[in-house]
């Protein structure tokens, strides 16, 4: 009797059991992780040509500069680059481009941008950023892309070997990361410049530079990046990093022989002076303008001097940031020796963000295939 | 008093009538309008956490406006094909003629719209139109997009609970359309005339078209879930059927005894017309109970149920003696076939079948039940997500081909909104986010982790210390989009993308591993979003729900004491009650969790019950099925009060009741059957839960348990105290 009483108070004890199976759930804590470490000490060497093509890295880019002539004689700045940043899978690209005309003081340019997911990448350098393209073939590089009234398609063959800079390729940027870095110090160029003329032939000499790793930011302060071909066959770029308070925290250099062989310089064995100052109109930014590049142990000592003043870039809308890079003549005591590409970030006072929600930039038209 | 009412509206007939016609007609006027004050969602309250995070997000980065997505899917073409963004682009621009929409943010500024595998992508159309009310305008959207060749679907909440709305009025056309002439047969099988037949359903009717117009009225100050209009249909066509089937079938019992119209009403109200009212307080307190719940789902179906409830008992004993008053005779016009009346020896025969063996049929029966009901204890409750909705739906179609395409997680992702005082990017702000990142990408549960310090896991802390030193000079623009997206001064927000679904015991897991790493390490940080919001919902619900259900036991208690004037009976009537319910509820698990005749009632299981159900159940049935034991013992007791032994009095209870209680039964559980064919999985196990439960508790409980409880407590069921017993009849 008892017992049958209880069963209903056992049912009501079973349907009250529900509020506590309600609330079961399978809880596990979150673990308190160490700290992501990167260390670049067991990376394997540099390995060419398969190291030309993207790279899932944090950052990379394949950057492209030089100098053209056309039939008439008329001569032309470039700058083609294109920026890969990988972040989590998702790869967002960006590439700049612009022309320097400095008989008619003209200075364009244009930006692109386009995206892909890493598990599309191609194996090889085939991008395409918003209709602009790069290649690599048969040990030539080529590019293509257009200013609203200029279109410039060029093939590009190293005649040196790839310098590879620091010895081993890579920078030790730590604790902020590391990076593989070559360069094509001397390329011979040869393509077609469209403009308002129609087309024209051109040829030239360019420089490429090819940088990718696991590093985001290295030096708060910017950085300046020079780069020279010297008539007499000799090359040498260098890169100064500042950081937060204009300090300079990073500086290396790199002096190609004419025969190809490079060799790393340290600091103090090279020695870069600004001579001047320039004052972007548009953006309100100071920065060096002509400098006095010496090399005691090459005997060089020449000033480079900027073939238009105004070869700023505003870039907010697909990299986020302004900068100068220009095309520039190098000068010694006897005359025009050389010419070279110098790029000054960090001097606009403050950076811009992307808007990430619509990674916006230039309605650009996407490319059929792209990685 | 019932008895001299009985006589005014028997005098008045006319007057009353004319009356309710004149409500009817008004309320033709507004039920066909409902549908435009019934407002999605309806499942946040007032103190969550989630809620609360949510809140703060929009204190500090505003409101995020509503949004609709627009996805497109091609096996052809990749997202980033020309012809693909043409193709949307197409389709999107009559959108910019639509005045509410504020912005449209498309895939191809946005790697992270497009899914991993590049055939899928959507555009989130932001709307000038608040959350609750988003999805009226997802047909304009819908009808607005210009036809392409790839596939083009609406999706996003809106689109969701569109799509519950639509479906859910679909179910309700349906339900009445097989709920109603079903109805009517079986209302014709138990009276054989027409006219007789027709009174439960004019009532249930007027029930159903008056309960719908005062929701309307009510929805212009209060607001109504669209899953409102369902309940208040069944309950309105169930109770008000039912309750007239009592007094329709007592009026003849009454006229058999030679009554004239009059007095025949007017005992018919005094013996019927008061069970009815005591089991419509019953289903009312149960209903009610609702309202006790926070959410704005429950409480306007607890609302709405309520109204409908006391609108079917005013038709029962208002309209229904009017109407019975004016037929009188002719109440047996349109006759089909003739059932025999009269009260029969076969239920008294049962029930001392039963009364002869009380502890084994007690035994046996309670054990029964329990394994009924056994199911219960491995119930796992959750939140509803799409899988509420079948899958010939679009909303849940597009929802499968975005979990697979982009991840579950993506769809509905959690979030936290942490605070520091030396700023969002503060030196103390990215040690403790960098290190819970890494604590949360490293978690199997977590598929991916949104924040200005997650922006890929390769970046170490002294990178992010570097990068962040000076926000206003962040050197890395995708690094400087995030901050501007995730930060505002001393505010962050990391958005959380888990593998499982947002419902699964391993995302509401994560959701606490969160809390916990927070207490942990005192960060001033909440968690909101997708696992969240149903964690916190699912836990509310059932903190508040053991105090619905001690409201619902002591209440619907102490009206039984007041109509039988017994310590014990109620007490026996709610266990009873309580039992058939456990039956019903493990039912429910064995058909909604673990997918037990899913094939026949055209559903896929979804691993769990949905969180509302027992809390609707529990307080829509606890009255409904209270029904059957409420006649069935006034009649016992009329027998007891008439001198009848406790033996004797539930024989003739049971033989009184019998057929009647049988009759009712079968139309409400006809009723709550034709809402099993509803595509929306919630209403379908409300139908389902219902019929069972009634059946159980029309069949079992009635003829077997509670004579053997009555038998097993004897005398003991009439003892009550002195002061109890004053003012009793």
């Amino acid at each position: 009797m008892i017992n049958q009483q209880r069963l209903p108070v056992l049912l009501v004890t079973a349907l009250f059991a529900l509020t506590l199976v309600a609330c079961a759930r399978d809880f596990a804590p979150l673990a308190d992780a160490p700290p992501a470490t990167t260390s670049p000490a067991a990376l394997p060497p540099i390995s060419l040509p398969a190291d030309h093509a993207p790279h899932h890295n944090l950052s990379e880019w394949w950057y492209f500069t030089g100098h053209l002539t056309d039939d008439t004689g008329g001569e032309y700045g470039f700058e083609f680059v294109i920026f890969q940043a990988d972040r989590g899978g998702e790869i967002a690209y960006a590439a700049h481009f612009a022309i320097t005309d400095p008989a008619a003081g003209e200075f364009a340019y244009d930006q692109r941008t386009s995206f892909a997911h890493g598990s599309r990448q191609a194996a090889g350098l085939d991008l395409c950023v918003g209709g602009w393209t790069l290649g690599q073939a048969d040990g030539a590089f080529a590019f293509a892309a257009q200013l609203p009234d200029r279109k410039l398609t060029l093939h590009l063959s190293p005649v040196k070997p790839a310098a590879i800079h620091n010895r081993d390729g890579l920078l030790d940027f730590a604790p902020y990361g590391w990076s593989y870095y070559y360069s094509y110090t001397r390329l011979d160029v040869s393509g077609e410049l469209s403009g308002a003329g129609g087309p024209a032939e051109v040829h030239g000499r360019a420089w490429m530079d090819h940088q990718w790793g696991d590093f985001i930011s290295v030096g708060a302060g910017g950085w300046d990046w020079f780069s020279l071909q010297l008539d007499d066959g000799r090359d040498f770029t260098a890169s100064v990093v500042r950081g937060e308070e204009g300090r300079i925290v990073l500086e290396y250099a790199t002096f190609v022989s004419a025969d190809g062989v490079a060799l790393h310089l340290e600091a103090g064995e090279f020695e870069i002076e600004a001579l001047d100052e320039w004052l972007s109109p548009a953006t309100g930014a100071v920065y060096p303008s002509r400098w006095r590049l010496v090399i005691p142990d090459e005997a060089i000592d020449l000033e480079l001097r900027p073939a238009l003043a105004d070869q700023e870039l505003d870039a907010r809308a697909t990299t986020g940031n302004i900068y100068w890079e220009g095309a520039v003549l190098a000068v010694g005591e006897e005359g025009a020796r050389g010419r070279g590409y110098v790029e000054l970030t960090g001097y606009v006072p403050t950076a811009t963000a992307l808007s990430l929600d619509i990674l916006t930039g230039p309605r650009a038209d996407l490319c059929s295939g792209l990685p | 008093m019932l008895e001299n009412l009985g006589r005014f509206l028997a005098r008045r007939r006319w007057y009353v009538i004319g009356l309710w016609a004149l409500l009817v007609a008004l309320s033709l006027l507004l039920a066909p309008r409902v549908g435009s004050v019934l407002r999605a969602g309806g499942f946040s309250a007032a103190g969550l956490e989630s809620e609360i995070a949510f809140a703060r997000y929009q204190e500090d980065f505003g409101s995020p406006g509503s949004a609709v997505s627009v996805v497109f899917h091609s096996e052809e073409l990749a997202a980033t094909d020309p012809a693909f963004v043409e193709a949307a682009r197409t389709a999107l621009h009559p959108l910019t003629g639509l005045d509410y929409v504020q912005q449209v943010l498309p895939f191809w500024d946005n790697p992270s719209q497009v899914a991993p595998r590049g055939h899928t992508a959507y555009v989130a159309v932001v709307v000038d139109i608040d959350d609750e009310r988003a999805h009226r305008i997802v047909p304009d959207i819908r009808a607005a997009l210009a036809p392409i060749e790839i596939e083009i679907h609406v999706s996003g909440a809106a689109a969701f609970y569109e799509d519950i709305q639509s479906t859910s009025e679909n179910d309700l056309r349906r339900a009445e359309a097989i709920g109603l002439p079903f109805a009517l047969l079986a209302l014709l099988l138990v009276f054989g005339s027409l006219v007789a037949a027709g009174v439960p359903v004019i009532s249930g009717g007027v029930s159903v078209i008056v309960g719908l117009a005062a929701i309307f009225l009510l929805g212009q100050v209060a607001s109504f879930s669209i899953f409102a209009l369902n309940v208040v249909t069944l309950v309105g066509l169930g109770l008000g059927a039912d309750y007239s089937l009592f007094l329709v079938s007592r009026f003849r019992e009454e006229r058999a005894r030679g009554l004239s119209p009059e007095d025949a009403v007017a005992v018919t109200l005094a013996t019927a017309g008061r069970a009815v009212l005591f089991s419509g307080l019953a289903v009312m307190i149960g209903l009610s109970s609702l309202t006790m719940f926070e959410f704005m789902m429950l409480r306007s179906i607890g609302i709405g149920g309520t109204v409908v409830t006391v609108i079917a008992v005013l038709a029962a004993t208002t309209l229904v003696p009017a109407i019975l008053a004016v037929l009188g005779p002719n109440i047996d016009r349109g006759r089909v076939w003739r059932p025999r009346f009269g009260v029969r020896d076969g239920w008294a025969r049962l029930a001392r079948f039963v009364m002869r063996r009380a502890g084994l049929v007690f035994l046996l029966v309670g054990l029964f039940l329990l394994l009924m009901g056994a199911p219960l204890l491995r119930i796992r409750v959750n939140a509803p997500d799409a899988g509420v909705l079948t899958p010939d739906s679009e909303s849940r179609q597009v929802y499968d081909l975005m979990s697979r395409e982009f991840g579950v997680g993506h769809i509905a992702p959690s979030f936290i909104v942490a605070r520091f005082e030396g700023g969002a990017l503060g030196p103390e702000g990215i040690d403790a986010l960098y290190r819970l990142g890494i604590a949360l990408e490293n978690d199997p549960r977590v598929a991916r982790v949104r924040g200005p310090l997650n922006l890929d896991p390769r970046i170490t802390l002294d990178e992010y210390r570097l990068l962040y030193a000076d926000p206003d000079r962040i050197a890395d623009p995708y690094a400087a989009g995030f901050a501007a997206v995730f930060t505002r001064g001393h505010t962050v927000v990391m958005s959380i993308e888990p593998r499982a679904p947002a419902a699964s015991p391993e995302a509401r897991g994560l959701v606490d591993a969160l809390r916990e790493y927070r207490d942990r390490h005192g960060l001033d940080l909440l968690v909101g979003g997708g696992a969240a919001g149903l964690s916190d919902f699912s836990d509310r619900l059932y903190e508040d729900f053991p105090k619905a259900v001690a409201l619902i036991l002591l209440v619907s208690y102490l009206v039984l004491l007041a109509l039988f004037r017994s310590i014990l009976l109620p007490l026996k009537a709610v266990f009873m009650n309580t039992l058939s319910l456990a039956a019903s509820f493990g039912m429910l698990v064995l058909v909604f969790q673990d997918g037990w005749l899913a094939g026949v009632f055209r559903f896929e299981p979804l691993g769990y019950v949905e969180a509302t159900l027992p809390v609707l159940m529990f307080a829509l049935l606890f009255g409904l099925s209270m029904d059957y034991e409420v006649f069935l013992l006034v009649r016992v007791k009329e027998a007891h009060d008439s001198g009848s032994s406790n033996t004797e009095a539930v024989a003739l209870g049971l033989e009184r009741s019998g057929r009647v209680i049988t009759s009712a039964a079968t139309v409400v559980i006809v009723v709550s059957l034709a809402f099993v064919t509803a595509d929306i999985v919630l209403i379908k196990a409300v139908g389902l839960g219902a019929a069972v439960a009634i059946f159980i508790d029309a069949t079992v409980v009635r003829t077997l348990l509670v004579p053997a409880t009555m038998k097993l407590l004897g005398e003991w069921n009439w003892w009550a105290p002195g002061w109890l017993c004053r003012g009793a009849r």
